[in-house]
């Protein structure tokens, strides 16, 4: 099946800085799609190459099969939630909505039909005479929504839709966004710097750094197994162990001598040989924190002693920075009975950290410089 | 702690001083002297003499022929020139700001002479044409520096916004950009009209014999001694020109956000 939608090649520069290099992307029908990176990767650019506000310095755009490179943004059936709504002022909310069905002269009764269907997606009938200014964020955001909608777009370009919004109401207009996207069914593209946003809301994810496109996959491919050092750090939270390979146990795992904790025993989910160098990332929320030594199977897991330096308590979990040899490594604990069978560890305490060695997955691509990512303080 | 009279005092100086000249033209305009040294009685006869005076009422039709014409032709050739300094970027837009600007630092006497001596070396005859013509030089400079206070506060995504929902330049312009500069467009051009009708200076330097407007028409009455005409004509003068930019005011207020 050809793709619904292709970055083919794309490569664009603003004189001579190249902010979008090689990008080959394509979508399925119907699906969201999350482009997610730090402000400056390239991905508003890639939209608006998409939408045909920029034209690529190199490659194609593909819309169900045929060339759109050329075309003008007024002659794609692609609409675009601009970040800051761009809402037209002088018009109501009906009129805002009917703006693409009047440009097209569609009659009087179809625009007064499909706004009004638009007003009931979005919820927003009793504010139809209502201008933009009179509005919450949240409103204008839907009416944002369904003046792109009204259109039926092949494609519905989100650009950072919900950056201007407090926190609940951000988390309440992801479930609208889902509730709109499994009514229309029109395939979204999504751009954010918000990865639980991203994660909360696609199907698929890309993950763009410096202009270039580091990895697509579904959001659990991208936390569970990221490629390099820098998905690994953007998506979520965790710790880099570098280290050298000192022997094979099995297909299944092999022995690091990591540069800072000693002898562990790592799931070997990629050919290594010995001597290589690797570095294997852990998530926070994967290591178990003891006081006591527990009995552990040293073929299949690894504990190691270590100090408490900090105790974060987030509510729903804790968050402690433990110093192992002479490594930070951040550790989320979920408490089952705060304070009741349990003293919690406090600052200065000596306790054990301990994973599987199936926790931790091997980094194809590594740079120091992601560390910085991280939640930990520079050591 | 007592509250300062110091605002409502010099409040009520400045207005005093501003406004006490006006107040004794307009009294003395309904005053039945003809020379206004003390109060004879109401009348509203200066009015009446003024409405048969024939250089009034020609200077009166000259005056707005050249009003109209003068403002449209700002209007358009300033908004022009106000997107123009606003939407492109070069390296040269200060200067065209600063040109732009220039009319309205430039001492009017110095417009007025240097506009004389550009007609008399093109040998362009002086009349109703060449007023229009220095008129709109200075409205223009006045309708941009407006339209472009406008446009400063102007969310450009709209525009993207328009032509991502299907709009090609002209609808969006007619849909979009128009219908939001508007308010400060027509505040640009009702401030052109004022300037056009109160300006004595430049227009008296290129005003052809037969094209006198307002102004030119009050110094000549001045001179052959009608003072009375003159408060009637400058009563009935100053409430329209008032009027005019009370109406400015009020459109320039007017914001969507």
């Amino acid at each position: 099946m050809p793709a619904f939608f292709e970055f083919r090649d794309i490569g664009h520069q603003f004189g001579k800085t190249p902010v979008v290099e090689k990008v080959n992307l394509s979508l399925n029908r119907g699906e969201v799609f999350s482009l997610v990176g730090p402000s400056g990767c390239g991905k508003t650019t890639l939209l608006r190459i998409a939408a045909g506000f920029i034209q690529p310095t190199r490659g194609a755009v593909l819309l169900d099969g045929e060339d759109i490179t050329a075309l003008p943004p007024d002659k794609r059936k692609i609409n675009t939630v601009f970040q800051n709504y761009a809402l037209f002022p002088h018009l109501s909310v009906f009129e805002n909505i009917a703006f693409g069905l009047r440009v097209a002269k569609k009659s009087k009764t179809d625009v007064t039909r499909a706004v009004g269907e638009m007003l009931e997606l979005i919820d927003l009938a009793e504010h139809a005479r209502k201008k933009p200014a009179q509005l919450s964020g949240g409103q204008k955001q839907r009416v944002a929504i369904a003046r792109a909608l009204v259109n039926q777009p092949d494609l519905l370009l989100l650009d950072e839709p919900l950056a201007a919004l407090d926190l609940k109401l951000r988390q309440r207009m992801l479930l609208e966004l889902d509730r709109i996207h499994e009514e229309v069914g029109t395939t979204f593209l999504y751009v954010t710097h918000d990865q639980t946003e991203a994660m909360s809301l696609s199907d698929r994810i890309g993950v763009m750094h410096q202009g270039k496109l580091l990895q697509v996959g579904t959001p659990a491919e991208i936390y569970e197994s990221p490629e390099s050092s820098f998905v690994a750090a953007f998506i979520g939270d965790t710790n880099f162990v570098v280290g050298k390979v000192r022997r094979i146990v099995d297909e299944n795992r092999f022995v690091l001598e990591a540069e800072c904790l000693g002898e562990i025993v790592v799931w070997r989910d990629k050919p290594v040989a010995v001597g290589d160098q690797v570095t294997v990332s852990i998530r926070p929320e994967k290591f178990s924190l003891q006081k006591t030594r527990p009995a552990t199977n040293g073929e299949t897991s690894n504990s190691v002693p270590c100090k408490i330096e900090e105790v974060i308590y987030l509510g729903p979990q804790t968050r402690y920075w433990v110093r192992s040899a002479d490594q930070l490594i951040s550790v989320i604990q979920q408490h089952a009975n705060y304070l009741l069978d349990e003293t919690p560890l406090a600052w200065g305490d000596e306790a054990w950290l301990t994973w599987r060695a199936n926790d931790g997955f091997m980094l194809n691509a590594y740079r120091e410089a992601d560390e910085a990512l991280l939640t930990l303080p520079d050591d | 702690m007592k509250r300062s009279r110091f605002p409502f005092v010099a409040t009520t100086l400045i207005l005093v001083f501003l406004y006490l000249p006006i107040l004794v033209l307009f009294a003395q305009s309904f005053n039945d002297a003809r020379f206004g040294g003390s109060w004879n009685g109401f009348t509203l006869k200066w009015y009446k003499l003024l409405f048969e005076h024939r250089g009034v009422i020609t200077a009166t039709e000259n005056t707005l022929i050249v009003a109209v014409t003068a403002t449209l032709l700002s209007t358009v050739l300033g908004t022009l020139a106000a997107w123009a300094l606003h939407r492109f970027q070069s390296r040269m837009q200060k200067v065209h700001q600063v040109l732009i600007y220039g009319p309205l630092v430039v001492p009017d006497i110095l417009m007025g002479i240097s506009l004389l001596l550009l007609f008399v070396n093109l040998s362009v005859p002086l009349g109703l044409g060449t007023v229009i013509v220095a008129h709109s030089t200075f409205g223009l400079s006045y309708v941009a520096f407006v339209v472009l206070g406008r446009l400063q506060e102007f969310d450009h995504s709209l525009l993207d916004a328009a032509r991502d929902l299907g709009a090609g330049s002209w609808t969006t312009l007619w849909r979009v950009l128009l219908p939001l500069l508007w308010p400060g467009i027509a505040a640009g051009a009702l401030l052109a009209f004022t300037l056009s009708l109160d300006d004595f200076v430049i227009t008296f330097f290129v005003a052809g014999p037969g094209s006198s407007t307002l102004p030119v028409q009050v110094y000549g009455m001045m001179k052959h001694g009608q003072p009375a005409l003159i408060n009637a004509l400058s009563v009935l003068f100053m409430s329209a020109t008032f009027g005019i930019v009370l109406a400015s005011q009020f459109l320039l207020r007017k914001r969507y956000d």
